[in-house]
């Protein structure tokens, strides 16, 4: 079965470009260029025997703002979307991210950096339609949410349990960068959503306890001043 | 000088002594009626009148004198019981007393006076003393505004609106102004034509004598920034003491409105200048920088383009490679220079929290890694760093700049080192690379925006300068801004026996507490 993309993006070019480089790659592309067909794409898709798999938005649209179609999709269904935009602005992107957009790609990117983040978002519809992700493999470490053991080179790591509760969090979102503000919200609580620097002691100690050189991480990966993304996992 | 002070008791107000005195005087009349002379006796009572006309208005003490010669003549001058005066003498006698009394007594008025006006001299300097200083602490103009209105309301005992310019009076009348109090109609015409006169109107100014109010203009060195109205339907008339003194309170606020045009000035013009050498940077950078690149993607481009039939696939691969590398190298100068335009406009947008400079290091290394994947990088961070208080972004930006510019100005097969140094109060890190180095006349300017190092390169200089500069765009800029914007220092170092290390000096400041919880989560 063939995975079913909507792309919203208003320059014709790089709609033309991207539209072509999807469906050689095996994608089936419905192309939109404003917020309203967008909208009117969403509806009858949506509604229909063959639904959408993921919205690929733009934001910056002649008739709205991608923002307010993100909202608007997520208050509706549950599709994951990727936003790419050339707003190199990171509370905005931020924003989005919070605001339940899956993943974020600002422009210029190359084709390989969009099928790799659309991989991933795909992989994630799970965390929504079917049972979340519980296992997870890369390099030498191996999670096991389900059985609450983290092994590296084969041996059982011990954690604490804010410890495995922060990589639990990243774990079932493998792949996808997750913001401050939703990890500080769903392992501390919503009172703490603005001590950073708890997030920043504890990744420093789970780096430690996982990570070959703590300096220069391979699976907690930092996006500064957004947040933090685990390797994609190779389950 | 008030003679109350010398001799604190009594007071010049006190009225109980002249009559103590004067008691004094006639017992001792009485007392020495006989014993002495008429013209003796008549010296005690001149010295009585002296004295008690010291604690007494004029009219009264020449009053009271009048009645104590009466008294005198009718108790002690032959003959007796009656007003009337046998001698000669004694005539001149009682006229002498009368006057010495008036003189002595206009005399203390005119001091009384003087001590008077001196305490109200006092007081209204202490009083624009105390306004100057509250000019000082509010420099809301509005605020200041009101506090001249409520002073002037006090001094005055009237009704003051307050007409404030603070852009200075137009000759045709126009500008930002506006209105405390609640005058209307003539009055508002008044205190425009007041300010615009920079002069006073109304009674006793010597214009528009006929008007029921008094205009007073805040006078600031060449112009008005306003004016003050006192409207006072039925109150006393100001004096000329008075007004002076509120004439003073309002210049104050000219001045002090005058003084903040000029600052707002001085600002904009500093500002308009800088905007100006920011377009100038951004045309520059655009025009000298931005050509190369997109000569070569062009290039690339149109080679596929018209003759990709002809070429075979690994050529267009490289081509296609061109393409992808100068739209990166494009698109990193872009970034640098928005952002160089960004923290030289204002430091409006950076989010500082307590960041871990190893995850930032991080970050930018595994990036950098990926761009150049044959590149030897090595890295060396001590374990246990301190936090550094900065915008996570913006520090990433500058370590992806200074890695990028070792890459490319050192040769491919060397290395490049990084290396975090901890100090006490202080992290440095250090960009070392193995390329040709920096020559000490340029350590400084490699971190000034293009056009600022080639106005000021010779010309001899200018090929190097070119050279050196290709491609670099405003990269070393930008990392010298970010680093201003966090109160770092950074420079270039000499490596031996060559090449250049970039150095940046990030302070650490007293870290943040560390909350029990977190322990013990």
């Amino acid at each position: 079965m063939t995975l079913k993309v909507l792309l919203v993006e208003d320059d014709r070019d790089l709609r033309h470009t991207l539209s072509d480089a999807l469906r050689v790659e095996g994608y089936d592309v419905i192309v939109s260029s404003s917020a309203a067909d967008a909208h009117a794409v969403l509806r009858h898709s949506m509604t229909s025997g063959d639904p959408l798999d993921l919205l690929v938005l733009d934001l910056g649209l002649p008739d709205g703002d991608g923002g307010d179609v993100l909202r608007s999709v997520r208050a509706h269904y549950a599709l994951p979307i990727l936003i790419i935009s050339a707003r190199h602005d990171d509370a905005n992107k931020v924003a989005l991210l919070d605001a339940g957009a899956d993943d974020y790609l600002v422009k210029p990117f190359s084709i390989s950096e969009l099928l790799a983040r659309m991989r991933v978002t795909l992989r994630h519809r799970g965390t929504v339609v079917l049972a979340p992700q519980t296992q997870y493999r890369c390099g030498s470490v191996d999670i096991d949410l389900a059985k609450h053991t983290v092994h590296r080179a084969g041996e059982a790591v011990h954690l604490t349990p804010t410890e495995f509760k922060l990589l639990a969090r990243l774990v079932r979102q493998a792949g996808q960068v997750v913001t401050h503000r939703q990890l500080l919200m769903d392992v501390w609580g919503a009172e703490h959503v603005d001590q950073t620097q708890y997030l920043r002691l504890y990744m420093g100690q789970l780096r430690a306890k996982l990570e070959l050189n703590p300096t220069e991480p391979s699976l907690l990966l930092t996006e500064p001043g957004v947040g933090y993304r685990l390797a994609e996992s190779v389950v | 000088m008030p003679f109350s002070r010398r001799f604190s008791v009594p007071t010049f107000e006190a009225r109980w002594p002249a009559w103590v005195i004067w008691l004094c005087a006639w017992v001792l009349l009485w007392a020495l009626d006989g014993v002495l002379s008429l013209g003796n006796l008549a010296l005690l009572l001149v010295l009585a009148s002296a004295l008690a006309g010291v604690w007494l208005s004029a009219l009264a003490s020449v009053g009271i004198s009048a009645v104590c010669v009466l008294m005198f003549n009718w108790f002690f001058v032959e003959p007796r019981y009656t007003f009337n005066v046998h001698l000669h003498q004694d005539v001149l006698l009682l006229i002498t007393m009368m006057g010495v009394s008036v003189v002595v007594s206009y005399l203390m008025a005119r001091l009384r006076m003087a001590a008077e006006l001196e305490s109200q001299h006092a007081e209204a300097s202490e009083r624009l003393r105390a306004l100057s200083e509250q000019f000082r602490e509010t420099p809301d103009v509005l605020q200041q505004g009101q506090q001249l209105q409520a002073l002037m309301a006090h001094v005055a005992a009237c009704d003051v609106s307050v007409l404030l310019l603070p852009e200075g009076v137009a000759e045709d009348g126009t500008g930002h102004s506006q209105l405390l109090g609640n005058a209307h109609g003539q009055n508002v015409q008044g205190l425009w034509a007041c300010a615009q006169q920079f002069g006073a109107l109304g009674p006793g100014t010597g214009r528009h004598e006929n008007q029921h109010t008094v205009f007073l203009p805040l006078r600031g060195r060449t112009r008005a920034y306003g004016a003050a109205a006192l409207t006072g339907a039925g109150v006393r008339p100001l004096t000329i003491f008075q007004r002076e003194v509120l004439q003073q309170a309002c210049d104050l606020l000219g001045l002090d409105m005058e003084r903040a045009q000029t600052l707002r000035l001085a600002q904009r013009a500093q500002d308009e200048v800088q905007s100006q050498s920011l377009r100038n940077t951004l045309l520059t950078s655009v025009s000298h920088d931005y050509r190369t690149p997109l000569a070569n993607l062009m290039g690339a481009a149109s080679v596929i383009h018209e003759q990709a039939a002809r070429l075979s696939t690994e050529k267009i691969t490289n081509l296609a490679q061109t393409v992808v590398d100068e739209a990166q190298h494009l698109n990193r100068m872009t970034t640098n220079t928005l952002q160089l335009a960004r923290l030289d406009t204002g430091p409006l947008h950076i989010k500082k929290d307590w960041e871990s400079l190893q995850e930032i290091l991080g970050s930018v290394l595994l990036k950098a890694r990926q761009r150049h994947a044959q590149r030897r990088i090595t890295v060396t961070v001590p374990e246990g760093l301190p936090w550094v208080y900065c915008d996570a972004i913006l520090l990433a930006q500058l370590f992806d700049n200074l890695i990028e510019n070792a890459i490319k100005y050192s040769p491919d097969d060397t290395p490049i080192d990084i290396q975090v140094v901890s100090q006490p109060k202080a992290l440095v890190v250090r960009v070392i690379d193995q390329g040709p180095g920096i020559a000490d006349a340029w350590k400084d300017k490699v971190f000034q925006p293009f056009e600022r190092v080639l106005g000021k390169a010779a010309h001899a200089d200018a090929t190097h300068a070119s050279q050196l500069r290709r491609g670099m765009g405003v990269g070393l800029a930008v990392c010298k801004a970010i680093a201003k914007v966090h109160d770092a220092r950074i420079w270039v170092e000499d490596r031996q026996p060559h090449g250049a290390i970039m150095c940046l000096q990030l302070s650490v400041l007293q870290q943040p507490p560390m909350l029990a919880e977190i322990s013990n989560p």
